[in-house]
């Protein structure tokens, strides 16, 4: 689990600093948690096949 | 009284807007503070709004068909002269309002009084309506438990009768959440139907406003009134395929959930099931997308006033506004390939239906439930079958079950975008049949 959570964590830390967005401890545990959901759905999703063709609706019709 | 009698008795000059309107204020003033639903209320500017429909009654104009019916609107509205909270602190100092959102605009000009705001998850970004900054709205069926959100307020103040009618928003199923845990009607509209001018943004690519009811009827009123002109008069479907959905809404969710559903699919004669099989990834695109673009939308505030947002926002918002674009990207695209497959279902179907929340509202501060022996989070979890209807922006109803001294549920009524008018028909009708109705809420003490 902590092998899992690294990867993200280091992310969080890296793009925080990059972006500006200051974090402390709390703050920081918090962030990496709701990236680690975000990054296992991120996950699944992509493994779904897309063809090439399938874009963003530019003015989404439902 | 429903909005129809109150409405009827003020065009009949029955009764006076400005008694129908004191007495709401009254009920607000009197039973509020035991369910926190409201966060301002605007006496001044219902009395006075009140008092010109009966002046317009005197002089025999017609108010419209809302005349005198009080409603209340979450405060993330723009209300004219008033500081737009979204339930939020780090909004406090900012300038107020020009004018009223479109959506309360709408209501108005049918005859609609604005009594009050009310209190939601801060940004709409939750499924409880437990506000760090504002308290935790109670459930009218049972004070200790959640009202559901994030219209918690708007619809705590509608099953507890405070106003017969009120304003919400649906992002990932801010409304059809709290109808379900409070035991009232609401409609999602398909996405882009109904204005958002006025309405604090969360997502936009999945954000829509709507109403709350007691009835089906009023609901139908209410969304005839925000809807653009003909949009909720385009007659309804011939035909009634119904199915229930299947797979992924078939597990997950406590035997009152599935037995709401069961008595839906009964009513309507159907034992049909179909399967949106890429379900899951749906609810996970949706959430995606709401941390990306809830996550830019306050990423310049978060770096400079982090500390004023209520924590169980805060985090989450900043995951979303430093998660890379591709997830982002991938969500949206995958957004197009759902679309295909809801449509697809909606080719053999006229109407797909589930379950709104998987149990009945938890009690407020709970933070897990356990579903087929699984412990389950339940903050991020409450909108597991909202959530992925959202991503398709088609139009959802959804009908309260009420058993007899339970919790009330909710069920789902979905359909083709611009399908509103059949969707509503159907709440009627089940209600008439005895299957989906309000419950009535316990005295107040």
């Amino acid at each position: 689990m902590a092998d899992d959570a690294a990867p993200v964590a280091a992310y969080v830390d890296a793009a925080a600093a990059a972006l500006g967005m200051p974090l402390n401890a709390e703050r920081r545990a918090g962030v990496s948690a709701a990236m680690a959901r975000l990054a296992s759905f991120a996950a699944d999703v992509a493994a779904v096949e897309l063809a090439d063709d399938i874009e963003i609706a530019g003015v989404f019709v439902p | 009284m429903t909005a129809a009698e109150i409405a009827g008795a003020v065009r009949g000059r029955t009764v006076r807007a400005r008694s129908i309107v004191a007495a709401a204020l009254a009920r607000i003033a009197a039973h509020d503070p035991e369910l926190n639903a409201f966060t301002s209320v605007f006496a001044e500017r219902a009395l006075a709004r009140a008092e010109s429909i009966d002046a317009a009654v005197s002089a025999g104009e017609d108010p419209g068909p809302l005349a005198g019916v009080p409603f209340a609107a979450k405060n993330l509205f723009d209300v004219a002269g008033v500081v737009t909270r979204a339930g939020a602190k780090v909004t406090a100092s900012d300038p107020p309002a020009a004018r009223d959102a479109d959506a309360i605009a709408a209501l108005e000009r049918r005859g609609a009084v604005l009594v009050g705001a009310t209190n939601m998850d801060e940004f709409a970004y939750g499924f409880v309506t437990e506000n760090a900054h504002d308290g935790a709205t109670h459930n009218p069926h049972d004070r200790t438990r959640i009202a559901g959100g994030s219209s918690g307020g708007s619809a705590a103040a509608v099953a507890a009768e405070l106003v017969p009618l009120a304003l919400a928003s649906d992002t990932n199923g801010s409304i059809r959440v709290p109808a379900a845990l409070c035991g009232i009607f609401g409609i999602r509209p398909t996405y882009g139907t109904i204005s958002t001018r006025g309405a604090y943004p969360f997502v936009n690519s999945l954000d829509t406003i709507g109403p709350f009811a007691r009835t089906a009827a009023d609901l139908t009123a209410a969304y005839a009134a925000l809807a653009p002109a003909g949009a909720a008069h385009a007659g309804p479907l011939t035909g009634r395929r119904c199915a229930r959905l299947g797979g992924y809404f078939g597990d997950g969710l406590l035997p009152a959930a599935r037995r709401a559903v069961d008595v839906v699919c009964a009513a309507l004669e159907t034992s049909a099931v179909v399967e949106l099989a890429h379900a899951r990834q749906a609810r996970e695109a949706a959430f995606l997308i709401t941390a990306a673009e809830a996550g830019e939308l306050h990423a310049q505030r978060l770096r400079r006033r982090a500390d004023e947002y209520d924590p169980a926002t805060r985090d989450r918002l900043i995951a979303g506004a430093l998660m890379p674009a591709s997830w982002y990207v991938r969500a949206q695209r995958f957004r197009s390939f759902f679309q295909l497959e809801i449509a697809a279902a909606f080719a053999s179907y006229d109407l797909l239906v589930a379950a709104a929340t998987p149990y009945p509202a938890p009690a407020i501060g709970q933070r897990s439930i356990v579903i087929d022996g699984v412990d389950t989070e339940i903050r991020p979890n409450v909108g597991v079958f909202t959530q992925p209807i959202t991503l398709a922006g088609v139009p959802v109803v959804t009908v309260p079950i009420v058993e007899r001294e339970a919790l009330p549920v909710g069920v789902q009524l979905i359909g083709r975008p611009g399908s509103e008018s059949f969707l509503l028909a159907l709440a009627e009708e089940l209600e008439r049949l005895g299957v989906a109705g309000a419950g009535a809420v316990p005295v107040f003490a």
